[in-house]
């Protein structure tokens, strides 16, 4: 308020000059009489006092300034004036406003409306705006800025909804291919600002960090779009799309469900309900417990992969793990194990090999082209099942319509039982017969179809390295076989001409698979 | 005239709905649910497949696997097993049955037998 504190300052100083006037009056009569300076004193008091009440009560209208500190504004109080005295006009404001120096951005208006209330009404009008600074708009350098909405670390919650599932949350920012991850701002020119005295304010050049953009990333117009499905990065000097999700933590509810275009990299747990998908392979460091893990590509575990209650492991490629434990799991080509596979359910498309002290011990494995492993079975342990040569995804297909047709088979006889016993709803039992046998002809002729689709490999072998233990299963291409005793370094297969599995020793050549 | 398919199943539900089922896919299904009669019949008459319950009172599916393929050396059986590890199933396969089904049946196998 430096210029209020002046207007203070002058008022002050009047203030001041009229006592010393007054002062002065009273040392120019020191040499006179007690009796006449008493009267002086007396009649110039007297004066005062009366020229006070007049000038109180009766003024001009006027106004009264304010500039504010920075000198971007100027507030005016408009006072009315006594009865019969001046009204405040127009010309005593621009009058003033010159006197003060009041050049930029005056509001005419508002001026002219202020006074004609104060005129009109008769009363003050106080703290009208009448003139105002501009403000510099600075200049911008051309330059990208990021979608507001990427910047986001998670995914907005409806507070209002009564459930928030957590598990769908997701810290992680995920794009499409051609999604707009930034926009070009064209240069903008700056322009200069002036207080309302008229001085210029110069603008300034803003200092805009220059963010670029990096892999998967490429211009289209004015704009930056995704090069490809990933995970959307970014920090001071560039962003890019990821294609691989890097997940340093457990999976968890920080990270909620993992559902990514890409591959992802696990460094920690998949905690138990949490689950996996991914468009690309799935590698992780550790153990993965899988509740359920599904992955377009392969699947690479470090460590095991221990499966839970429900669990399930889908991949579209190959598995490729230290051992598998208590898992159902199904990958479309081979299934690769370092030490064992445990009480388990593994289908593969392909082959199950298992390196060089790999067991299968317990559960079921599917494996159209074959198995490959160093013992199968234990001497006391669980019952192994081996079954090669045709498509699990087929078979489940067919032992699917298999359980849908013994349903339609049990209720066709109880109808067929009813239709004896019961002549009065003869009809309506009939047609449900129709209908019955209609659905079931339909299954039947979906399995025959199916079948041809088994694509049986009939060469597809078992291979037993060291030891098959008395108990294992053993299927190719339906020909069952139960192993009655413990066999050394054997291979199986069908013998198709006698339409049964025989076992061979591994000749040098494959013992060294 | 389709092939004919032979079961022998001492659960009258179950044979009720193979033969529902294996009629449909237009084979002729003649079943028995005492296994002593259904080994007569194997032995008189000539199946194309044979289906045969492993276990069973008086006489199990092993023993009767045997006397058939005794008879009928040629004969295509296929044993209907809860549990393929079972000592009868593996009996039975011994004995020269071709390919255990898990009960109640398995569409895929019994096609796969009468089709191949």
């Amino acid at each position: 308020m430096k210029r209020s504190k002046d207007f203070a300052t002058e008022d002050l100083i009047q203030f001041s000059e009229q006592i010393l006037e007054d002062v002065s009056a009273i040392e120019t009569i020191a040499d006179t009489s007690p009796d006449q300076a008493e009267e002086t004193i007396s009649s110039a008091i007297r004066e005062r006092f009366i020229a006070s009440i007049e000038e109180s009560v009766e003024t001009d209208g006027y106004l009264e300034l304010t500039i504010s500190e920075d000198e971007m504004r100027v507030e005016a109080s408009f006072y009315p004036p006594s009865e019969g005295r001046k009204p405040i006009d127009l010309y005593e404001v621009e009058h003033l406003l010159q006197s003060k120096g009041i050049v930029y951005g005056i509001d005419w208006d508002a001026i002219k409306q202020a006074i004609h209330s104060c005129n009109t009404d008769w009363a003050p009008i106080t703290d009208v705006l009448i003139a105002s600074g501009a403000t510099p708009v600075n200049e911008v350098s051309e330059h990208l800025e990021i979608e507001e909405k990427l910047l986001q670390t998670a995914k907005n919650i409806d507070l209002d909804s009564i459930r928030v599932d957590f598990k769908q949350r997701s810290p992680f920012v995920l794009v499409k291919k051609g999604e707009v991850l930034a926009h070009r701002f064209q240069r903008r020119e700056g322009i200069q600002g002036s207080t309302v005295l008229g001085k210029v304010i110069p603008y300034n050049e803003e200092k805009i960090p220059t963010i670029e953009p990096g892999k998967h990333s490429e211009w289209e117009e004015d704009c930056v779009v995704a090069g490809c499905d990933g995970r959307f990065e970014y920090n001071n000097r560039s962003f890019w799309v990821n294609e691989v999700l890097q997940i340093e933590s457990d999976i968890d509810y920080r990270t909620g469900n993992i559902d990514f275009p890409g591959d992802v990299l696990i460094s920690g747990q998949i905690k138990d309900g949490f689950s996996v998908k991914s468009g690309g392979s799935v590698f992780c460091n550790t153990t993965m417990d899988a509740s359920e893990v599904i992955s377009e590509k392969n699947l690479i575990v470090r460590l095991g992969l221990i499966g839970r209650k429900k669990g399930a492991v889908k991949v579209g490629g190959s598995i490729r793990a230290k051992f598998i434990e208590n898992c159902y799991v199904e990958a479309k080509d081979s299934i690769t194990v370092d030490v064992g596979i445990l009480n388990s359910a593994v289908h593969s498309g392909n082959k199950v090999e298992l390196k060089e002290k790999g067991l299968i011990i317990g559960g079921t494995i599917h494996a159209q082209n074959g198995v490959v492993a160093t013992q199968l079975g234990t001497e006391m342990g669980p019952k192994t099942e081996i079954y090669c040569g045709t498509n699990f995804s087929v078979e489940q297909k067919l032992q699917w319509i298999r359980d849908k047709s013994m349903q339609l088979a049990f209720k066709l006889k109880q109808v067929e039982r009813k239709l004896q016993n019961d002549p009065l709803e003869k009809k309506k039992l009939a047609d449900i017969q129709q209908k019955l046998k209609r659905a079931l002809h339909t299954l039947n002729e979906a399995s025959t179809s199916l079948l041809f689709k088994l694509d049986r490999n009939e060469k597809a072998e078992i291979v037993v390295r060291d030891r098959v233990f008395p108990g294992v299963y053993i299927e190719i291409c339906h020909v069952s076989y139960i192993v009655s005793h413990s066999m050394r370094n054997v291979s199986f297969h069908l013998d198709k001409k006698m339409g049964k599995i025989v076992t061979e020793p591994l000749s040098l050549r494959t013992r060294g698979v | 005239m389709g092939k004919a398919v032979l079961v022998i199943d001492d659960e009258q539900m179950i044979l009720d709905a193979i033969e529902t089922i294996i009629e449909d896919m237009g084979y002729q299904v003649t079943t028995f649910s005492n296994p002593l009669d259904g080994e007569k019949e194997a032995i008189k008459n000539s199946y194309d497949l044979i289906l045969i319950d492993v276990r069973m009172p008086d006489r199990n599916g092993a023993q009767v696997t045997e006397a058939i393929l005794k008879n009928k050396p040629d004969a295509t059986i296929l044993i209907l097993t809860a549990h393929p590890t079972h000592p009868l199933a593996k009996r039975a396969l011994d004995a020269g049955a071709k390919a255990l089904l898990k009960k109640p049946f398995e569409i895929s196998k019994v096609l796969d037998f009468l089709q191949g």
